[in-house]
């Protein structure tokens, strides 16, 4: 069944002289997700205060920290060298995700998913480090 | 042989007239694309209400402490800005995941892949700017890590000029970034993400699984 045919269904119904509004399921589904995402943020929002940040002229020393997504690389900034850690492997990683579907056809979708999860996977675990770290 | 004409069609697949049931279905996308892109809305939303207090330069973490102490609503408005920016890096991360996990990505997707890791990538730096606007010591010093990085290329320090201006530590934020933030990297945002969603349509919708 297409959205034509629901046209269609609105369509004869209204010429019974029964002129009434059909619903369309998928479309409420996806109303009702993003009416409780946007009250869920509102809930964070209000009950999870956002903390101010240390004065700039403060004298007291503070650790310098990432935003939790660029955690990952600040992990490996402690580690390795900067061009490696903050330019040869983001790079790389970014690479891969331009190149995935042109790769996934030569070597197949299974490995495109398997390079990809190992990717995720990996910067998953590092920001995670991080985070424990910090 | 006359070729039938075409008319622009931008608008015709944003809102198609025709699309098969099952692509509609919840499972088939798990709506992490619109619920990114309302994400994105609630961002730029709760964004332009904070224009109207926020001052870049070395008022800015002044103009952010007034913000959330004194003005209306300020400190919801700023908590809600905050958590949809990180609401959308990682409802991008997964629906990437899904993208690869459901091999969407394939042809005729291939183009429309290469959008949406570029879509990735700005919502990354949108967020990272963000950070470094609050003006804090926090920020200032993760802007002086990027510089330093930025200054290990090739003709970086120019670059780090361009998308930094001047911060330094204990100075707050800088005219320069405020501009990519709130300007340049959002707008670049929304056109990718129409052609993103264009090209959704275009390559013949979503796919039931």
């Amino acid at each position: 069944m297409t959205e034509r045919d629901r046209e269609t269904d609105v369509i004869e119904l209204q010429d019974r002289g029964r002129p009434r509004f059909i619903s369309i399921e998928e479309l409420q589904v996806r109303e009702t997700i993003a009416v409780f995402m946007g009250l869920a943020m509102l809930l964070l929002a209000s009950s999870v205060p956002l903390a101010l940040g240390t004065p700039p002229e403060s004298p007291i020393p503070i650790h310098i920290k990432a935003p939790w997504m660029f955690g990952g690389i600040q992990w490996l900034l402690l580690r390795f060298p900067v061009s490696i850690a903050g330019w040869i492997i983001p790079a790389a990683s970014l690479g891969f995700l331009l190149i995935l579907p042109w790769w996934a056809r030569r070597a197949g979708v299974r490995w495109g998913r398997f390079a990809f999860m190992v990717l995720a996977l990996f910067w998953s675990i590092i920001t995670l480090a991080y985070a424990l770290q910090a | 042989m006359v070729k039938p004409v075409r008319s622009f069609t931008f608008l015709q697949h944003i809102r198609p007239r025709r699309i098969p049931v099952a692509a509609l279905r919840f499972g088939a996308t798990l709506c992490l694309g619109g619920l990114s892109f309302l994400a994105f809305l609630i961002t730029v939303g709760t964004g332009i209400l904070l224009l109207f207090h926020y001052e870049p330069g070395k008022q800015a973490y002044i103009s952010v402490a007034s913000m959330v102490s004194l003005a209306p609503y300020g400190a919801i408005i700023r908590s809600l800005h905050f958590w949809a920016a990180q609401g959308m890096v990682v409802t991008v991360l997964f629906h990437m995941a899904r993208v690869v996990w459901h091999h969407a990505y394939r042809p005729p997707r291939e183009k429309n892949w290469v959008i949406g890791v570029f879509l990735f990538l700005l919502t990354l730096i949108l967020d990272f700017s963000g950070y470094l606007l609050r003006g804090d010591r926090e920020g200032a010093g993760a802007a002086e890590i990027a510089q330093s990085l930025l200054r290990g290329l090739p003709g970086g320090a120019g670059l780090a000029a361009l998308f930094l201006g001047s911060m330094e530590l204990g100075h707050g934020s800088s005219l320069t970034l405020y501009v990519w933030h709130v300007f340049i990297l959002p707008g670049v945002l929304l056109v990718l993400q129409l052609w993103h969603f264009w090209r959704v349509r275009r390559d013949g919708g979503v796919r039931a699984l």
